[in-house]
């Protein structure tokens, strides 16, 4: 005989399957999120990605980096803005994957979390000489390399050659001037077409200072410093093209760092201040020809400075060797032509750089290219930059629209060091 | 009414039961109840009790993300009140931000659902279009927003062509940013509260208004005197929830405006997300979380306590 439930029982086991189920779910949320030696992996590697074009390659690397270390990588994504708010989370946990992907500029603020790959190098097969220094450079803090680098490229000069073919100006070249560049983009200016978009972000001005007056915004030994003349000098002018000379569009909003980059592409703004990653996606979109030009010669020369990004290990991951073999098997030969000819990344590694202009019909960019390369210093941040790009974003509106004086710009970043 | 009846259903269960039964020999569902209420209970202990808990703890540390927290009693309050810049002037922010949108919300809410409380064609369909805003993604309206408020913009440019001058540079403008993030937010918020005023003006009994004509009120008189009290509950009830969401306003200027320019658009809550997630300072954040729910649980607080003055629950 079939045992029968009384109407006690059976909202009891009811409710008792509800608990479990809830219970088991919370436990599957938790144990999904640890990271490494789960589901047949050996190891886990985060990084940002924007598209599934760039979710392919990057596994496409991942599998590349796993034959050469022997291992198998499992890939997490997030979006670029996503990815920072996430590994802070997950460094707030305790839970980071063991390969961790890092920007230069933020390498310092993230320093804790990575393992100094200098001593692991030679096990690693790495050369140091065979990437760029600067960007290498960049992605060392206080004499511990955190990362390897996958790519890297100077700030320079985006201009739309259309419309400097029709309005009848020399196209900018090696050695032209900060006058040069001021006449063309008066030359380029009218209605609501501007021929040069100011931005509100530090990596926009700190590019002009370095030609005019040789100065980065943080000093060679780490310190913040545009309290000084030669920066309010740079400012000046710098807020002079949008209040004076009338040659930028005010600016739209503190918010919207991708302005600059938007208006260039929509035609709206014949020059702006970029780095080659934007390149391929720039020639791709514009329905005008993009060029690239070198900084402006000023008082101290033609001068930029480079950014890229890299790959690390965390210190958190229990298979420290391993996870050193595969950060040199995403930046190996192979790797590396691949996401040059794929124009992914302009190449950190100095040999494979061909394979972006090859790979890219950008045979044209190189002479810039190098150019620039050869006078660029690595980007210099402190661990506070995220909140110093933040109060010199916000900021920066008011200054360079002209409702506020460069004077309080300078004072309200500074309190940020 | 209704206690009667749950004491005879009791009655009729168990009919033997004696008047006072001893404490916890009588049998009940309490078992199976327990049950079923514990996954909900997990999830509030999990999801709110803990965080709630442990940002109060957190807000008396010095909690970085990457490193140890050190315990600091007071201080992360005493900077916020004393040294930092910033909080007074997001605090600042917020209290104008909750008192241009709170009143405009309600008084464009409560005007549109008054314009299609009456028989009209397509009232229905007024009715989906004035909430539309409110289902659709806050991130993509402040894109948006954001293009119509741009230089050259939509509104750039209607003002061109219709006065032959630029209209100001609203995110661009500390003196116009945070209007600018108002006005979108009314936007975005308004059909919310459309719905339930509307709601309430159709529960209003047309023989009270026909008797108040009868009595030789107007139309103003009898939406003041009649409509408005009767609507009051729910009146109250969208009040304190417009409130209370705008204090927690995040979304529009993060979008919008990043908190600037300057620090014309930082709001409290964006703030907290500065100083936690950008700024890294986790028991600052949570000191400002505190501030906020204090602050908000007074409001609300006060509000209750007013509204014997001004609600009408009887019908």
């Amino acid at each position: 005989m079939a045992p029968t439930l009384s109407r006690r029982q059976l909202l009891g086991l009811g409710g008792g399957a509800a608990a479990a189920l809830a219970l088991s779910a919370c436990g599957g949320g938790s144990s999904g999120s640890g990271s490494g030696g789960s589901g047949g992996t050996d190891l886990t590697w985060q990084m940002w990605s924007a598209s599934t074009a760039e979710v392919d390659a990057w596994k496409k690397v991942a599998d590349i980096a796993g034959k050469a270390s022997g291992s198998t990588i499992a890939f997490q994504t997030a979006a670029w803005n996503d990815y920072w708010t996430k590994l802070t989370s997950q460094a707030a946990s305790g839970q980071t994957a063991d390969i961790v992907s890092v920007q230069s500029l933020r390498a310092p603020q993230f320093a804790q979390l990575f393992t100094d790959l200098t001593p692991k190098l030679s096990a690693m097969g790495v050369t140091e000489s065979d990437f760029d220094s600067s960007i290498l450079d960049a992605l060392k803090v206080d004499g511990k390399l955190l990362a390897l680098p996958y790519d890297f490229g100077p700030l320079v000069v985006f201009y739309n050659k259309t419309a400097f073919q029709q309005a009848g100006l020399p196209m900018p070249a090696i050695g032209w001037t900060q006058d040069d560049f001021l006449a063309a983009a008066k030359k380029l200016t009218s209605g609501n077409t501007y021929g040069f978009f100011a931005g509100a972000v530090p990596d926009s001005v700190i590019p002009w200072a370095m030609s005019q007056h040789g100065v980065q915004a943080v000093t060679s030994d780490g310190k913040l410093d545009i309290d000084t003349s030669e920066w309010r000098d740079t400012l000046t002018w710098y807020r002079s093209l949008i209040t004076t000379e009338k040659v930028a569009s005010p600016l739209p909003s503190a918010g919207s760092q991708a302005a600059s980059t938007n208006q260039f592409l929509a035609g709206n703004a014949a020059m702006n201040i970029d780095g080659p990653w934007s390149l391929i996606n720039a020639k791709a979109t514009a329905k005008f020809e993009v060029g690239i030009a070198p900084m402006p010669v000023g008082g101290s020369g033609s001068k930029t400075v480079t950014a890229g990004s890299g790959f690390g290990v965390s210190a958190k991951a229990k298979n420290q060797d391993l996870a050193a073999k595969a950060t040199a098997g995403l930046v190996n030969v192979e790797s590396e032509t691949y996401l040059g000819q794929s124009g992914r990344a302009f190449p950190a590694r100095t040999a494979q750089q061909s394979a972006w202009y090859e790979g890219n019909k950008l045979q044209d960019a190189q002479e810039v290219m190098d150019a620039m390369i050869k006078a660029a210093e690595g980007y210099r941040t402190t661990a506070k930059w995220t909140q110093v790009n933040n109060e010199w974003n916000k900021y920066a509106v008011p200054c360079f629209n002209g409702d506020s004086d460069v004077d309080s710009f300078i004072q309200q970043v500074m309190a940020q060091a | 009414m209704a206690l009667t009846g749950a004491v005879r259903v009791t009655d009729a269960t168990d009919p033997t039961a004696s008047p006072a039964p001893p404490r916890g020999t009588r049998r009940g569902d309490g078992r199976a109840a327990s049950a079923f209420l514990l996954p909900g209970a997990i999830g509030f202990v999990a999801f709110t009790a803990f965080p709630i808990v442990a940002s109060l703890v957190m807000s008396f540390f010095d909690w970085p993300v990457l490193g140890d927290p050190s315990f600091v009693g007071f201080q992360n309050f005493v900077e916020l009140f004393t040294t930092d810049p910033v909080f007074k002037t997001a605090l600042l922010n917020t209290a104008v931000f909750v008192l241009l949108y709170v009143p405009i919300n309600i008084v464009v809410s409560m005007g549109l659902a008054v314009w299609i409380s009456p028989r009209i064609i397509g009232r229905r369909y007024y009715r989906v279009l004035f909430f539309v805003p409110a289902v659709t993604p806050m991130v993509g309206n402040a894109v948006v927003f954001g293009l119509l408020y741009t230089p050259r913009g939509l509104i750039d440019s209607t003002f061109q062509t219709l006065f032959g001058v630029s209209a100001p540079n609203f995110l661009g403008s500390s003196s116009w940013a945070l209007p600018a993030v108002v006005l979108m937010s009314v936007w975005q918020g308004f059909g919310y509260n459309l719905l339930v005023f509307s709601a309430a003006l159709d529960a209003v009994p047309p023989s009270l208004t026909e008797a108040a004509a009868i009595d030789g009120a107007g139309p103003v008189r009898q939406f003041f005197s009649v409509v408005l009290p009767l609507m009051s509950p729910s009146l109250f009830f969208a009040t304190v929830l417009t409130l209370i969401s705008s204090f927690q306003v995040f979304v529009q200027p993060y979008i919008l405006t990043g908190g600037g320019p300057g620090n014309s658009t930082t709001t409290l809550v964006m703030y907290l997300y500065q100083s936690g997630f950008q700024n890294f300072r986790l028991g600052f954040a949570s000191a400002i979380a505190w501030v906020l729910f204090v602050i908000i649980m007074a409001l609300t607080a006060i509000q209750f306590l007013g509204q014997k003055k001004w609600v009408h629950y009887d019908q």
